[in-house]
């Protein structure tokens, strides 16, 4: 699954980054590291874009940002 | 916030010798913050709401010397993408003019250890000499409960590690020692820029500092393991709490709403009674010094021509105040991203983004630092977009002409009307700035096939700051006023000349003006006003408008008043407007001629520095001059048609 799919406020890991050079680096460099947990926070009408907690951080993500992050939900 | 121990000037050989301290962190890090209080009051470049976007370079003292302070744009990391990521990477690795800096001193937030202390490992990594500035130590200890070992960060790192505040001042004095200790030590090697990381890279660096973080961070002891995990990965308590109801799909559009709502009602509601006692001061400013003048003629030209010319336009300067003053809140506070969040999806609909959102918001003060501020986007066809609808905004030039005009039209029992016009504008503005992106992206084909992005950080919610607030509004109206002034006064005078040009004596004040150059002038334009059912005198009024929209309000000031030889600014400006009639008799500001105006100074761009800009920024004429052809065509168009379609409906 994606960060697309995650239920509000459930933890979930970081498993890969995907996509382009450009935007996986960036990701990266931005903390976005495998491993990492992220949460979904909040999200705009039509789920797009939708603000996720990482490393004690709020990142607001377009839809395509957040499906280049592979995550799996913590239990 | 000056100690009074940076140096008022320097000669060049000292300058050149002074050692360059560069600021470098994440934006949102508390950089300019800190830059301020290492350079005191002696900042040199005004950086807008939105962040840095030059490099500025201040003096400042590092132990007993003079050093030279730069402070430049946020980055992640030393991979830039946008223009001002790539200007801070330039500089900090040996500027054109300044050279390679001595020191650099990263800026990072301790609640985000890793993510802020990564760029500190490249530029280590790379050569540099690093101090680390650890900035939010407040919001560590009270809103996380956690306090931070410095030591072990400075173990981790082998660099010093100073905590600072740089809106209390407390620990600057502490970070200035360190960079001294600092430039004592020997440089290895020169510092050269690293190649872009790989994937592992990168994480392999984040790994080592989360084992920094946990080193570093000690929380309460009534807290256990799992509670110091689960702060450090989420946002503080407040900040979440808040963005329950800012980020919310329903509240916080309410929330954005009801803010921006009533931060243009306010700028016309209250600031109407700080503008009637600029007003008065104007006024008896004008009749002492026309008292004082020994010369008839010479008091003429300083009170008429300078003092009231100019005063026309410094009566606004409330609104203008008002407007930096809420910028400044939002800022500080960490809404101005939220809001750029929230806007991001209709932004999103004609090719802009949410990062968008500060540069048009900065817009409604002046499209000149906006443009600037557009170096933040990192898609080289959203800041064209952006750079283009920028100078529809409702700027703070278009404030004097738009208060006068709606005042002149609003009923003195019903003042909500023109705080309701002027909402009316500033959303018409956003509208058509739209449209205006839509229709220019069909044709742009600059990256057309491009993921757009927004990526997007959104900075942790604080009480703003009264005293940082106050300093960024003074430096950017102080800024407005001498940009605006010298133009201002400068048209004042010619405009003076040029109504009182030739001198032929012995005939009232009226005829004089009517065979002056000016009247001239305003003859041969007049078939182009006539449709927008103005004439001459307010064609001479645009005219200067020309070289800056504020100035509109002085010339016609002038042009009304020497016609009607009256001697205050705003009431006998409306009492002159009032009288004021066209050749034929009737009225010249009417309901229709006044609302043609108002729709010729929504789209037409009458601002020569903004066209300079725009050339700088878009490195090419093509979109200033679509912008100067494009706008002003449908300016004048519209006006045209506003005032023939209601004449046709009957209401002159």
């Amino acid at each position: 699954m994606t960060v697309l799919d995650l239920p509000r406020n459930r933890w979930a890991r970081v498993e890969a980054v995907e996509g382009d050079d450009a935007i996986r680096t960036r990701l990266l460099e931005m903390g976005f590291t495998p491993g990492e947990c992220i949460r979904l926070v909040a999200a705009s009408p039509f789920h797009n874009p939708i603000a996720v907690n990482l490393r004690g951080t709020v990142f607001a993500l377009r839809d395509y940002e957040a499906s280049c992050l592979k995550v799996c939900l913590m239990d | 916030m000056s100690d009074g121990l940076s140096l008022p000037t320097e000669s060049p050989a000292t300058a050149s010798a002074a050692p360059l301290v560069a600021l470098a962190g994440l934006p949102n890090s508390g950089k300019t913050t800190l830059y301020n209080a290492l350079t005191g009051s002696h900042y040199r470049t005004v950086n807008y709401p939105g962040s840095t976007v030059e490099y500025a370079i201040g003096r400042g003292r590092i132990g007993s010397r003079p050093a030279r302070v730069m402070d430049s744009p946020g980055i992640t990391s030393l991979t830039s993408q946008s223009l001002d990521e790539v200007t801070t990477v330039r500089a900090l690795f040996g500027h054109s003019r300044h050279g390679m800096p001595d020191v650099v001193v990263v800026v990072a937030d301790a609640t985000q250890l890793p993510r802020h202390l990564y760029p500190a490992m490249q530029l280590i990594g790379a050569g540099h000499r690093v101090v680390i500035a650890l900035t939010m130590v407040d919001i560590l200890e009270q809103r996380k409960h956690m306090r931070i070992d410095t030591a072990a960060v400075e173990a981790d790192l082998k660099c010093p590690v100073v905590r600072v505040d740089g809106r209390t001042d407390a620990g600057v004095e502490d970070l200035r020692r360190k960079i001294s200790e600092s430039l004592q030590t020997p440089r290895a090697v020169q510092p050269a820029r690293p190649e872009a990381p790989t994937d592992t890279e990168i994480s392999s660096i984040y790994r080592a500092l989360e084992r920094t973080q946990s080193k570093a961070l000690q929380a309460d002891e009534a807290r256990t393991d799992l509670a110091k995990r689960l702060s450090i990965c989420m946002s503080d308590p407040l900040t979440e709490r808040l963005d329950r109801i800012f980020l919310h799909p329903v509240f916080g559009v309410v929330v954005f709403s009801t803010i921006m709502t009533a931060i243009f009602t306010s700028i016309f509601w209250v600031a109407r009674p700080m503008m009637d006692s600029v007003d008065s001061a104007i006024t008896l400013l004008a009749g002492a010094v026309g008292a004082v003048l020994p010369d008839a003629w010479l008091a003429h030209l300083v009170t008429d021509g300078m003092i009231m010319g100019a005063g026309a336009v410094a009566v606004f300067i409330p609104q203008i105040v008002i407007l930096f003053l809420a910028l400044g809140f939002l800022e500080d506070s960490g809404y101005l991203s939220r809001g750029a969040m929230i806007v991001d999806r209709p932004l999103a609909a004609v090719g802009l983004s949410g990062r968008g959102f500060v540069p048009i918001l900065s817009g409604f003060a002046c499209a000149i630092p906006a443009m600037l501020s557009t170096r933040t986007i990192p898609s080289a066809r959203e800041r064209m977009l952006t750079i283009f609808i920028l100078p529809l905004m409702v700027c703070s030039a278009r404030l004097p002409v738009y208060g006068l005009l709606l005042s002149f039209l609003t009923p003195a029992d019903r003042p909500w009307i023109g705080g309701l016009g002027l909402t009316a504008l500033y959303l018409f503005s956003v509208v058509s700035g739209l449209v205006g992106a839509a229709i220019l992206g069909r044709f742009l084909k600059l990256d057309k096939s491009k993921k757009p992005t927004l990526l997007l950080e959104l900075p942790a919610i604080r009480r703003p700051k009264f005293r940082v607030v106050l300093t960024s509004t003074y430096h950017r109206t102080k800024s407005y006023i001498q940009r605006a002034g010298g133009t201002i006064l400068a048209i004042a005078i010619a405009l003076w000349i040029l109504t009182h040009f030739p001198p032929r004596p012995g005939l009232t004040e009226s005829e004089q003006l009517s065979q002056s150059i000016a009247a001239t002038m305003g003859r041969w334009i007049e078939p182009v006003m006539a449709p927008m059912g103005l004439d001459w005198r307010v064609g001479v009024a645009l005219i200067c408008a020309f070289a800056a929209r504020e100035v509109f309000v002085g010339a016609l000031a002038l042009v009304l008043l020497v016609s009607s030889g009256g001697d205050a600014v705003e009431a006998p400006l409306f009492l002159a407007m009032r009288q004021a009639t066209l050749p034929d008799g009737t009225p010249l500001f009417t309901f229709a001629s006044c609302l043609g105006l108002i729709v010729f100074f929504v789209f037409a761009l009458q601002c020569m520095s903004t066209v300079a800009v725009s050339r700088k920024e878009t490195a090419g004429w093509r979109i200033p001059a679509l912008q100067l052809v494009a706008f002003t065509g449908v300016a004048y168009v519209s006006a045209v048609a506003v005032v023939q379609v209601l004449r046709w409906l009957g209401i002159s």
